[in-house]
Parts: C-alpha cells; sequence; structure tokens
C-alpha cells in the first residue's frame, strides 16, 4: 500500500486539472489562429464563451490547492507545487483571458473593411503558440530544458512585437483610413505579446518545482 | 567541618553498614556449615529420626551353620559385626538373602538394611558384647551367636529387629506436607481475595479499611497467630496438634502477604488490558481469567515462592499447633497428625538435647532449601518476563 | 461535497459528570456511517469521555453520571441494548498499543474465542481476514505464533486494530491511535484508516489536529466540556465559524 493514499489521489487530481486547463488554452489558441486567419466573428465568439470553463476550472483547482494545504500539510516538493500551481492558473487564466480579448478584436475587425494582415503577425502567433505548448509539455513532463527554452523563445516574440509595431506605424502613415484597423491590429499583437510573458511566468514556475530555485 | 570530612564519614558509615551485613551473612552461613557439616550423612539424609523396633519372620537358609573369619553367617546371607550398645549388626547382605524377604507382623515384606541391629532370636535376647567381653572374645561371642542360628537352619524364625534412626526424613517430609496443605489452602482464597479486592471492590471507606486490616495482620508475630490457632484449631476443633492445624494457622498467617503481592502485581497490569478485553465485549469474568490471571502469573508465583519461605522458617506458630514430634504424620488430624518440620526439630534439638551439631545440620539443610527458593523465584520472574517479550 | 450519507449515532443533549464535575456539556450531534469523524481539543477538553460514552467504557469508573441518549441506528445505547452487545458492535483501539502479552494469533483470536468460536478452520480464517483488513498480515504471516509484544509498536498497532476488526463491529473508536508511534507508522495506521471507512465507521480522537485534518470527513472541536464546532473537516480547517476553533487549530489558543 502506498504511503498517504488519499494525499497522493489529491495531488493527482491537481496535476489532472492543470493539464486539462493546459489543454483548453492550447485549443483557444488554435481557435484564436484560425478566427483571426479568416476574421471569423462566430468563432471569434465561441472563443469568448468558452472562457468561462477555464475560469471555472481555476476557482476548482484554487480550491482544491486551499484544501490540501489545509488538510494535508504539504511540505517540500509538493508544497512547491502546490504554490507554484497557484501561481500557474493564474497566468494560465490570463492567456485564456487574452484569447478572449484578441476574439473581441476579431469582432471589430470583421465589422470594418478587410485590410491586409501585416507581415509576421502569423509567425508571430505561431511563436507564441509553440511557447504555449511547450510550457504544458514542460508541466507534463517535468522537462526543465523545455522550460527554460520557453524563457529564452520569450525573445523572439519580443522582437516579432516591436517589428510589427514599426510596421504598423508606417501602414498607418500611408493609409490613414484604415487606422482603426492597425491600431486593433496593434492590440492583438500586444495580447499575443503578454501571452508569451505569461508562458514564460509558467516556465518559470516550472522550473521552481522542479529545483526549488526562484 | 568541610564538606569533604562531611563526605568522607559518610562513606565511611555507608560501607561499614555494608560490610557489616555482609560480614554477618557469611560468618553465620560458615558457622552454621562448619558445626552442621558433620552431622550430614547418608543415615541423616535418608534415615527415621526414632530407632524402630519390629519383629519380623525370616526364614533362614539350609545348611551348614557357623561363621567364616569375616564375620559371613550363611544361615543369614549377611556379615555380621559386634553392635555397640545391643546384639549385633548387619554390615552387608547377599543379594539373595533371606533378610530382605523378611515379613513383619502384619504379614508385609520389611527388608532389612545394613546397620539394622538384631537383639533377640524367638525367645532367646542377644545380649551386647558389652556385658560378656570380661568372659569371651569378639569371635567367640559372634561363634555363640552363629550357633544360636544353625539351630534354627532351615526354619522360619522372629527375630526382633531394631533399625536405628538419627535421620531427618520424617521432618522433610512433615515440612513438606505443611507447604503443600498450607499453599492449598493459603494461595487459592488469597488469590481470590486480591482479585475480589483489585477488580471489583468498590473503592471508598470499606475498601480502605479492608487493606488496613491486611496490613496489620501481615504485622502481627507470629506467636499470636500461634496462640490463637492452639486455641481454636488445636482445642475448641478438637483437631489436636496437627498437620491441619499447623497448616490453617500457617494459611492464616500467609493470607496478607500473598494477598498484597498479588493484588500489587495485579495492580502493575495496564488498565488497558482491562479495557481492550471488555471493549471486544468479553464479560469481566472473562477478562479476569483469559487476560489478567495469566499477565499476573509470574507475581503470583514469585508470592507463592515467597511463602514456602515463610512455611519452611516458620516456627513459634507450629510450635503450638503441629507439635514436636518427630514423625511423619499420618492423618490431617487426631491423634497420629502430629509432625515437627525441619525447624521446629532443630529448635527442640538445641532446646532439649543439646545436639547442636545435628540443629546447624538442619539449618544447612534449610539455607539449601531457602536459597534455592529464591533462585528459583529468580529464574521464574526472568522467564515469564522473557516470555511476556518486555 | 460529500454525500449525505446514512447517520449511525444520535447524540441529545448528552451531559455527563464525574461527581460533581461536568465534563460533557449538552452535546448534540449526528455522526454519520462510513466517515471518519475527528474530536480535537485540548487536553481535558471532554473528547475521549466522550468517545467513551459510545461504547459505555465510562461506566468502568465509579461515580459516572450520564444524562441525555445517544442512539446507534436508533436504538438508545444506554437502555435498550445490553452492553456486551454494543461493545461487539462498537470496537476500540487506545492510545498505546496494548496487545496482550500473548501470541499474535491469540490476540486476534481473543475476541471471536471468549464470543464462542472454537473451531480451529473458522478462527484460522477470522485472525486472517482481520489481519488483512489491518494492513499488517504480510508482515506477521510468518510469527503469528511469536508474542504480540515482539513486533514494532506500529505493527502492534495495527494487530490490535485487527484484535478490533475480528469481533465484526461497524463501529471502530480510536482513542489518539498514533500518539506513541513514529511518523511512518502514523502515517500507515492513517491510510488504514481511510482505508477501512469504507467498511466502518470511524471516530477518532486525536491531539494532532492535522491528523484530524488530513483524514476525517467531520471534525468536532471540544473545549472545556463543550462542543464550540462540529462540521466538514475542509469548512472548520479552512473556515471555521467560531473564532474559538480558529484560535486552536491556528495554535493561538491560550
Amino acid at each position: 500500500m502506498p504511503a498517504r493514499l488519499a494525499y497522493s489521489v489529491e495531488l493527482k487530481q491537481i496535476r489532472n486539472d492543470v493539464i486539462k486547463m493546459g489543454s483548453y488554452i492550447e485549443e483557444s489558441v488554435e481557435k484564436v489562429m484560425t478566427a483571426l486567419k479568416n476574421t471569423n466573428s462566430k468563432l471569434a465568439e465561441e472563443i469568448m464563451k468558452e472562457d468561462d470553463r477555464i475560469d471555472e476550472l481555476e476557482r476548482e483547482i484554487e480550491r482544491q490547492c486551499i484544501t490540501i494545504i489545509a488538510k494535508q500539510q504539504p511540505v517540500a516538493t509538493d508544497l512547491r507545487k502546490i504554490t507554484s500551481v497557484m501561481r500557474m492558473i493564474a497566468d494560465i487564466e490570463r492567456i485564456a483571458d487574452h484569447c478572449s480579448d484578441i476574439s473581441e478584436y476579431i469582432i471589430e475587425l470583421a465589422k470594418e473593411k478587410e485590410i491586409v494582415t501585416p507581415l509576421n503577425v502569423f509567425d508571430m502567433i505561431v511563436a507564441m503558440k509553440e511557447m504555449v505548448l511547450a510550457t504544458i509539455e514542460s508541466y507534463i513532463e517535468e522537462d526543465v530544458e523545455k522550460a527554460k527554452w520557453v524563457i529564452d523563445q520569450d525573445d523572439v516574440v519580443d522582437d516579432y512585437f516591436h517589428q510589427i509595431k514599426d510596421e504598423l506605424c508606417i501602414a498607418m502613415k500611408h493609409n490613414p483610413s484604415q487606422i482603426k484597423q492597425y491600431v486593433d491590429f496593434l492590440m492583438i499583437i500586444k495580447y499575443v505579446e503578454r501571452m508569451a510573458d505569461h508562458s514564460t511566468n509558467i516556465a518559470g514556475w516550472i522550473i521552481f518545482i522542479a529545483t526549488g530555485k526562484l | 567541618m568541610d564538606r569533604r570530612k562531611k563526605d568522607g564519614i559518610a562513606n565511611f558509615f555507608i560501607y561499614a553498614s555494608a560490610g557489616i551485613t555482609v560480614f554477618l551473612l557469611v560468618f553465620i552461613i560458615l558457622f552454621i556449615v562448619i558445626k552442621g557439616l558433620p552431622g550430614i550423612t547418608i543415615d541423616f539424609l535418608t534415615r527415621n529420626y526414632e530407632d524402630k523396633t519390629t519383629y519380623v519372620n525370616i526364614q533362614l537358609n539350609k545348611g551348614e551353620g557357623g561363621i567364616g573369619e569375616d564375620g559371613y553367617l550363611p544361615v543369614l546371607g549377611a556379615y555380621i559385626t559386634v553392635n555397640e550398645q545391643k546384639g549385633i549388626a548387619l554390615t552387608k547382605i547377599d543379594k539373595d538373602s533371606p533378610v530382605k524377604e523378611a515379613v513383619d507382623g502384619l504379614g508385609e515384606v520389611y527388608a532389612l538394611k545394613n546397620k539394622d541391629t538384631l537383639t533377640k532370636i524367638e525367645d532367646t535376647a542377644i545380649d551386647s558384647y558389652e556385658k560378656v567381653k570380661d568372659s569371651m572374645t569378639q569371635e567367640e561371642y559372634l561363634k555363640n551367636i552363629a550357633e544360636i542360628f544353625s539351630e534354627y537352619a532351615g526354619q522360619s524364625v522372629k527375630i526382633k529387629v531394631v533399625r536405628p534412626g538419627g535421620g531427618i526424613v520424617p521432618m522433610v517430609v512433615t515440612t513438606f506436607y505443611m507447604i503443600v496443605l498450607s499453599l492449598l489452602i493459603a494461595a487459592p482464597v488469597s488469590i481470590l481475595a486480591a482479585i475480589y479486592l483489585n477488580e471489583y471492590a468498590v473503592k471508598g471507606k470499606l475498601l480502605n479499611i479492608i487493606h488496613f486490616a491486611i496490613k496489620n495482620l501481615a504485622g502481627i508475630p507470629s506467636i499470636i497467630y500461634g496462640l490463637f490457632g492452639s486455641l481454636f484449631f488445636v482445642q475448641i476443633l478438637k483437631m489436636q496438634y496437627s498437620l491441619l492445624s499447623g497448616a490453617m494457622t500457617i494459611s492464616i498467617i500467609l493470607l496478607p502477604t500473598i494477598i498484597t503481592t498479588t493484588e500489587e502485581t495485579l495492580k502493575t497490569i495496564p488498565n488497558t488490558y482491562r479495557e481492550s478485553s471488555l471493549g471486544l465485549g468479553a464479560t469481566k469474568l472473562q477478562t479476569i481469567t483469559k487476560v489478567i490471571l495469566p499477565s499476573a502469573v509470574p507475581g503470583i508465583l514469585v508470592a507463592v515462592l515467597l511463602s514456602v519461605g515463610r512455611i519452611v522458617g516458620e516456627s513459634a506458630a507450629l510450635l503450638l499447633t503441629a507439635g514436636t514430634v518427630a514423625q511423619i504424620p499420618k492423618a490431617l488430624f487426631g491423634n497420629s497428625a502430629s509432625g515437627a518440620t525441619l525447624t521446629i526439630k532443630a529448635y527442640t534439638l538445641m532446646k532439649e538435647e543439646n545436639d547442636l551439631t545435628t540443629a546447624c545440620a538442619i539449618g544447612i539443610i534449610l539455607l539449601i532449601i531457602i536459597i534455592g527458593i529464591n533462585i528459583s523465584s529468580k529464574l521464574i520472574t526472568k522467564k515469564l518476563l522473557q516470555k511476556k517479550g518486555a | 461535497m460529500s454525500l449525505q450519507k446514512k447517520c449511525k449515532f444520535q447524540v441529545n443533549d448528552l451531559n455527563l459528570f464525574y461527581g460533581n464535575f461536568q465534563a460533557l456539556k449538552n452535546i448534540n450531534m449526528d455522526i454519520h456511517e462510513n466517515e471518519i469523524t475527528a474530536f480535537i481539543g485540548p487536553s481535558g477538553c471532554g473528547k475521549s469521555t466522550f468517545l467513551k460514552t459510545i461504547n459505555r467504557m465510562n461506566d468502568l469508573i465509579d461515580g459516572v453520571i450520564i444524562e441525555g441518549t445517544i442512539k446507534m441506528d436508533g436504538v438508545d445505547i444506554y437502555s435498550d441494548i445490553d452492553v456486551i452487545k454494543l461493545r461487539k458492535k462498537v470496537g476500540m483501539v487506545f492510545q498505546q498499543p496494548n496487545p496482550f502479552p500473548m501470541s499474535i494469533y491469540d490476540n486476534v483470536a481473543y475476541g471471536p474465542r471468549v464470543h464462542g468460536i472454537k473451531k480451529k478452520a473458522q478462527l484460522d480464517e477470522i485472525v486472517e481476514e482481520s489481519l488483512k483488513r489491518a494492513a499488517v498480515w504480510d508482515e506477521v504471516k510468518d510469527r503469528l505464533k511469536k508474542n504480540a509484544l515482539s513486533v514494532s509498536g506500529g505493527q502492534q498497532q495495527r494487530v490490535c486494530i485487527a484484535r478490533a476488526l475480528a469481533v465484526e463491529p461497524d463501529v471502530i473508536l480510536m482513542d489518539e491511535p498514533t500518539s506513541a508511534l513514529d511518523p511512518i507508522s502514523t502515517m500507515k495506521i492513517e491510510d488504514l484508516a481511510l482505508e477501512l471507512k469504507n467498511k466502518y465507521t470511524i471516530i477518532i480522537v486525536t491531539h494532532n489536529m492535522q491528523q484530524a485534518s488530513r483524514i476525517s470527513d467531520r471534525t468536532a472541536f471540544f473545549l472545556t466540556g463543550d462542543m464550540i464546532e462540529y462540521g466538514e473537516t475542509e469548512q472548520i480547517f479552512n473556515n471555521p465559524k467560531e473564532k474559538k476553533t480558529e484560535d486552536y487549530i491556528t495554535g493561538r489558543f491560550g
């Protein structure tokens, strides 16, 4: 009989829920990309609705963490796991929020006249998506190297952001009539950049779980 | 006075007291051993205390009479020699000697042994050699006797035999009887009483009074019990000086000791044993018989063994209830039930016969018994505690 | 969270006096079947006393007066059931591992034997089954004939649990069952309790409130004879309603 069976089960439940939450944002990020490509306001609305299930899951995991701290007095790695999870789920939830924020702008964009999507926007989103995916994988696999890779990758996304921002400024200068759409895009890439930042945070917590170093 | 001096003086007294104790113990034991050791012989350990006179019928061998150079008497199939006080004594008996099939007056076999003295053949008394030593030599004397025997060759003769005493067998047997009988009475009663006091009795004034009474009973000198016993058992109950009177009196003396020791043992048994057993749905009686008593056995056994020591050492009470006769009691009470234990005999030997050697020899036996009891009580406790896993 | 389970014990207006001293004051509570209910509180708060009223162990103490009722499955345990029968239904495990000074086998077989089971084969079966349920079979199966006091403290305690299980109780009372054990043995006993609750109703008294939080479904907090608060363990430890409870579980008591 493994020692502290009930406790192990509860820890596992939390882990499974975090992974579930990760798979939800994976889905959302994927959908955001598709919706942006096609300026699909219907899909965008769907993404916004799905944000609720992630919020709910976040609250559930939070509750489980508090209960396990109150009832099982986790220490050492277990304590790091629980406290990190509580911070991570906040970041995950922020990523989901940003998905729904981007979706709002997609709906805005759909109402306006279509413009040429700035170069590199999709490359940037793909880079961000890879980061999110790698983050979730590194949590599942407890892979410190992958998490470190995510942190390095943040610079790539930042570079994209500055590059696209500059491009958008030039475009705005040339096409003042479409300035609203360009501002929308500017907001979208800002959100993408923020999502990458949250992934970096999560990766930081994953390294903390494994090494105990903040 | 400085502290070191005080310490020195204190140490001196402590060591001196311990030294005196050990010295006294060793001195007493040595004194008894040295005085008593000459008295310890095979005869002392195996013979009756009193001389015993018996008439036996012996079917003498047929054939030649006379006597061999070495005192061999063919018709008896045994060697004879002159006895100091009276008659002749057997010294060595053939395997197929007729004296081994001697029959006493009741028709039972009474095999003669070495040192048995023959003092009369049919109606002819065998005078002691002392009386006739002026008129004949020892050989002539023995030859005369051989002639008397020759007359009866092949016939059955009635011979008066005196078996010499001087042994302690009756006292040993009486002591043993006394131990068994006293314990049979005292142990069950006191163990049950202890169980009542510890397991059943409601704590309160009554229990305190009982405990007070028991403590005081333990402190009363045994002569008081002896007086009571001699009045109540010996006279009022008309048991006379007897084994049972003695055993009953000793039982009363033992009661408080065994009760107290058993109760102490019962008290050391963790209360959770009782709670666990009752918690499993056992009744109180089941709890006591299956859990409490088995756990208390070592303590009870020690109590019983210490009682044995007490019985062996008891003198005053038995003097007044069991008598001083050196015989094996033939009944529990009544005329022939009297008997002296080793201790009583040691006392009477000193007091009435001034026989220090024999008294000390008995002392050695008593010492051996007491030391034996102490060792075995230690061993039992150790063994049982080991078994308990403690 | 937990389903509303069947109520095993109903305690109504229970008062208990040791002579003039009132040890329990107006206790009212329902104890649920197949749950672990923990009683916590400082020494002398009445939690052990209360535990012992449930299998009427307090009957053994002179001068105890009990008012109010405790019903087990609707039957008043102080008037409508024989105490022997009650104790067969409600087993008890004590603070100190206290196997009887006899073999492991005899310890476990003790209960069935006093209840009249004599067949060797049947006893063998009960002993094995009970030791298995108490999660100690594998450790002691080769030394059943050895003295129960020769195994480790944790194993002794589980043998004691097996001894309690052998009479097939519905309820197991545990009076600080791990306070004399090392942490590893403690965890084993806790795991065992969690496993046993599927089949039995367990009531545990503990000084160690973390233990209560870890294993119990419901917790009752006692203070000087009063039951201050009773509720789901999660609620008691996350969000106690009473200030006194909070002070106690956070260690600010006094």
